[in-house]
């Protein structure tokens, strides 16, 4: 088992370093040739040396690569991504109403299918390979400064490989009115996948903005999604971030989002799991500077074989922050779920106030759910505390809805609706909030 | 007083059968010793108890205030089905003092209960420990648990420690534990001060907010005696 | 109502405060601005009566008398609150019973009656109102667990409660968006009256469009090195503290 596991893997990689060549000499974009930054030749070259990890290693200890990347995969061309039609982009979409709209396909931008509303005194956008022309300040002084090449995988290959993907910068003092929705298709009706989109978003000091990620996936075939978003907030900026995966049965997705707090600076993030094949979310904050708050919701409600890894990272590296995670699952049918916290507190960091909890409830007796904790503490006046619970519906409740009159399955979808609801709450857009409560909802009438 | 040291152990035991109810609740303030630890009770415990028949109800409360070094873990057999079991206790450790209390709950019957709140309070250069036990038996089916351990610190020479174990043995078990530290400093006095309450109404109206879970659990005269003990222990510990 | 003149302040030997000159007056706002660092928290923790600080030199006379000879409690008494950058957590005391607490010793102490229950909630709702904070909130812990935006709406709640003559509000708009800074700033705007004065330290121009200030002040290396209206604000916002710096050192 093992040798076939490190062919699959040898494999894999084999082909990804074929792919970047073929990248370099320009075929995979339009053609002409193209000249890679040091920053992406020091990424391949990270690339090379890193391993793609197994169970073994502690960080993938719950997350099983193995059936991923034994895959035959393409990998995505531009030319291929502009095949989907305004027509078949219709199903993937929310119903956002006056929105900024960006749509990238396979991680290539589509210009034709976005749609921007807010002024640009509000909001610039630029294609993140063309971006630093410019904003060679913000680029040079925050891509890839954050989300760590030097020892993930996966992120190595995003920032050696990908070009395509959104640069947003909100000026200072500006409130961004309108919401910006990127969905984020991969599109395998023709064959199996690899998709690579790279973004990063820089609110300005007292800016305030919202974003939300949607990623779906189209056809029949394998899809793999790699994707890495930055988010940097500068002094007394307000982000709220949403990443919602409502993907196919075939679908993977490992994502990393990283985060970059700047003083008096607020950051919320929430993060949906609908369904999929494989998805690993990595969220990773880092607070270096004073005064800064940090949310981090989650919601996982899972069935079928779907498996979610949640592993987040809140680093406190400066006094007076904090921060509270909230995550919550619903397991049901052979899904299983994994949640990975940790909260650092570095010395520097007194008065830190952290607090995480996860909550699950396991529905199948085949569902299965890891839960890790960890906090790591170096200062000594601080406040943090984690609480994690793993259980089933209560009983008694359940009883008690039952002797009123309300039939087992409603009571059951009565209960879990109220259990998401701790999350769904603190969604602050209605369009996402009601897409979200309806597939749950509807997966509770049919499935409980 | 005087200088050497006197020894307190006492043995309490207690049974619930069927539908019986046990309430035993303590306050307990002997003395601790001077300020450098000379002196001083040792108070060494046995105190257990069992719900022997169906739907029966043990509870211990405590207020720990006295004593040079305290030894006590009030536990609860929960043999009988639907049984519970309870323990609420505040421990206040000053000067040189020792707490190390805490409690044990073995689930052995079906849908038994159990919930643990600890609080503990050190102050000057005490030592306060909670040390407990949550065990859930194979056979014990729905067993539930909640246990809530906060310390609160006064000053930095002090030490809390919380050494919960968890033996789960049964998987429809639902068990919770959750803790907390906090530190009661200089800046809390400062706020209070600043909205006009001086230092010792602050102390008071702090700890006694800490334990008001505990505290309400002890029948009402009790309960008064135990808030003017909290505020005589930690006297002279701020500020 | 208050002058500050010449006040020098240390702290661990550390002179923060070099000479600091200020005179507010009843019904004034003042916004104090400056780089991190420049004294503007010891400041406020000097009026307050912070025992950590050393006053080395000068003297605070607020209403007519020397307020560096009051304990912090009867400052607070006497009618000044400070708004705190970092308002501390008190678990297991609710903001109600605290305030109820802090409200009744401020009126022992000008020889009134304490209120009852019913009274101190009819208040309370009043006020809530006022700040639009939830009931909820003010039955929980003292700040305990609150976010940043709840924790600063608190203080202001406060400020509600106890009609303070000089509030000192010390970033509190620090870290809010822009939907809670307008709460926080409508508060105070409406407790804004002719008999009481406010002095707001902030780093964000922004909450001078919602709070118009009479005057605008730069303290810098533990001095006020200038002052002027609102438009001094928008400079500053625009081209930041670098001229002001060489202006000093020049
Ligand atoms: N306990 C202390 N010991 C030593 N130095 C201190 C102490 N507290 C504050 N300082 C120093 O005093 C100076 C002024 O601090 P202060 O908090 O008043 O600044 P500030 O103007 O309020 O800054 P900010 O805008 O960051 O809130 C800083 O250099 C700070 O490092
Ligand atoms: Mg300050």
């Amino acid at each position: 088992m093992t040798t076939t596991s490190t062919m699959d893997k040898a494999d894999f990689k084999s082909k990804l370093l074929t792919h970047f060549d073929t990248f370099q000499r320009g075929a995979a974009q339009d053609n002409s040739p193209r000249t890679l930054s040091a920053l992406q030749q020091d990424a391949f070259q990270h690339f090379r040396t890193l391993d793609l990890p197994t169970t073994r290693h502690e960080e993938w200890k719950y997350t099983n690569l193995r059936n991923l990347l034994q895959n035959d995969f393409s990998f995505a061309t531009a030319r291929e991504a502009s095949a989907l039609s305004a027509a078949e982009l219709a199903p993937h979409l929310m119903e956002h109403g006056d929105a900024n709209v960006l749509v990238f396909v396979n991680g290539f931008y589509r210009r034709d299918l976005s749609n921007l509303v807010s002024p640009v005194e509000e909001l610039h956008v630029e294609n993140i390979g063309q971006a630093r022309e410019k904003y060679t300040e913000a680029i040079d002084k925050y891509f890839a400064r954050v989300a760590d090449y030097q020892k993930d995988v996966f992120t190595a290959m995003n920032t050696a490989i990908s070009d395509n993907g959104a640069f947003i910068f909100v000026p200072a003092n500006k409130v961004l009115q309108k919401p910006v929705y990127l969905y984020f298709i991969t599109d395998a009706t023709r064959g199996n996948v690899v998709s690579q989109p790279r973004n990063l978003y820089v609110l300005g000091r007292n800016s305030q903005a919202t974003f939300v990620e949607s990623f779906r996936t189209a056809g029949e075939y394998i899809g793999f999604t790699n994707v890495v978003t930055e988010v940097v907030t500068q002094e007394n900026a307000v982000a709220e971030y949403y990443k919602i995966q409502n993907e196919t049965a075939n679908a993977h997705h490992i994502g990393t989002t990283q985060a970059l707090q700047g003083r008096d600076s607020k950051f919320s993030s929430t993060t949906i799991s609908l369904s999929g094949s494989l998805i690993r979310n990595n969220l990773n904050i880092v607070i270096d500077a004073e005064n800064c708050e940090s949310n981090l919701y989650g919601l996982y409600v899972l069935n079928g074989k779907t498996h979610v890894d949640n592993h987040t990272l809140v680093d406190h590296a400066r006094p007076h922050s904090y921060s509270n995670e909230l995550y919550k699952g619903i397991l049901d049918g052979k899904s299983t779920g994994v949640f990975n916290g940790k909260i650092m507190v570095r010395p520097d960091a007194q008065k830190t106030n952290a607090f995480q909890t996860n909550r699950n409830i396991v529905l199948s007796p085949e569902a299965a759910m890891n839960t890790k904790p960890q906090l790591e503490i170096f200062a000594d006046d601080v406040k943090c505390s984690h609480g994690a619970t793993t259980g089933q519906l209560d009983e008694e409740m359940l009883f008690y809805l039952r002797s009123r009159g309300i039939g087992q399955k409603a009571a059951k979808a009565l209960l879990m609706q109220a259990f998401a609801g701790d999350v769904l709450n603190h969604i602050r857009l209605e369009p996402v909030r009601n897409y979200v409560e309806n597939v749950i909802q509807n997966r509770f009438h049919t499935n409980a | 007083m005087r200088d050497e040291h006197q020894l307190h152990a006492a043995v309490v035991e207690l049974v619930a059968h069927t539908k019986a109810e046990i309430k035993y609740s303590t306050v307990q303030n002997w003395y601790p010793g001077d300020k450098e630890g000379k002196g001083g009770i040792y108070n060494f415990v046995t105190k257990r108890g069992i719900c022997m028949g169906d739907s029966a109800k043990i509870s211990w409360t405590q207020v720990e205030t006295g004593s040079a070094i305290t030894w006590k873990y009030p536990s609860v057999i929960l043999k009988g089905d639907n049984s519970i079991g309870e323990f609420y206790s505040v421990a206040v450790t000053n000067n040189r003092q020792q707490a190390d209390t805490g409690t044990k709950m073995i689930h052995i019957g079906k849908n038994t209960k159990s919930r643990i709140v600890s609080k503990g309070i050190s102050a000057g250069k005490s030592q306060n420990s909670y040390r407990g036990l949550v065990e859930v038996h194979r056979r014990a089916e729905n067993a539930r648990n909640f246990s809530q351990c906060d310390s609160l610190l006064m000053g930095d020479k002090c030490g809390a420690h919380t050494f919960p174990y968890l033996e789960i043995k049964n998987s429809t078990a639902q068990v919770e534990h959750e803790a907390t530290t906090s530190k009661i400093g200089e800046d809390q006095i400062f706020y209070c001060n600043q909205r006009g309450i001086d230092t010792e109404a602050a102390v008071a109206l702090i700890v006694n907010g800490y334990a008001k879970e505990v505290l309400k659990q002890l029948p009402m005269e009790f309960a008064v005696e135990a808030q003017k003990l909290l505020a005589i222990s930690l006297e002279g510990s701020v500020g | 109502m208050l002058s500050i003149r010449n006040l020098h302040a240390a702290i661990d030997g550390k002179e923060i405060l070099k000479g600091l000159n200020l005179e507010v007056k009843a019904g004034e706002i003042h916004a104090i601005m400056g780089p991190n660092g420049s004294g503007k928290s010891t400041l406020a923790s000097v009026l307050a009566g912070r025992e950590e600080y050393e006053v080395t030199d000068g003297e605070v006379i607020y209403n007519g008398t020397d307020l560096l000879e009051l304990s912090p409690e009867d400052r607070a008494r006497e009618g000044i609150f400070l708004a705190f950058q970092y308002p501390v957590e008190i678990p297991g005391v609710s903001t109600t019973n605290f305030l109820k607490t802090a409200v009744n010793e401020v009126r022992k102490y000008r020889g009134q009656e304490p209120l009852d229950a019913v009274q101190f909630l009819t208040r309370m709702k009043e006020k809530m109102k006022l700040v639009n904070i939830d009931q909820a909130l003010l039955s929980r812990s003292l700040n305990e667990g609150f976010s940043g935006g709840e924790k600063k709406r608190n203080e202001i709640f406060q400020l509600a409660m106890l009609e303070p003559k000089l509030a000192i509000l010390d970033e509190t708009d620090s870290g809010l968006d822009i939907d809670a800074l307008r709460i926080v700033a409508e508060g105070v705007n409406k407790l804004r009256t002719r008999d009481n004065a406010v002095v707001l330290v902030t780093h964000y121009q922004r909450l001078l469009d919602y709070i118009v200030p009479d005057f605008v002040h730069v303290l810098y290396k533990g001095r006020i090195v200038k002052s002027g209206t609102k438009e001094l604000a928008l400079q500053l916002e625009e081209k930041g503290y670098d001229w002001i710096k060489e202006e000093v050192s020049a």
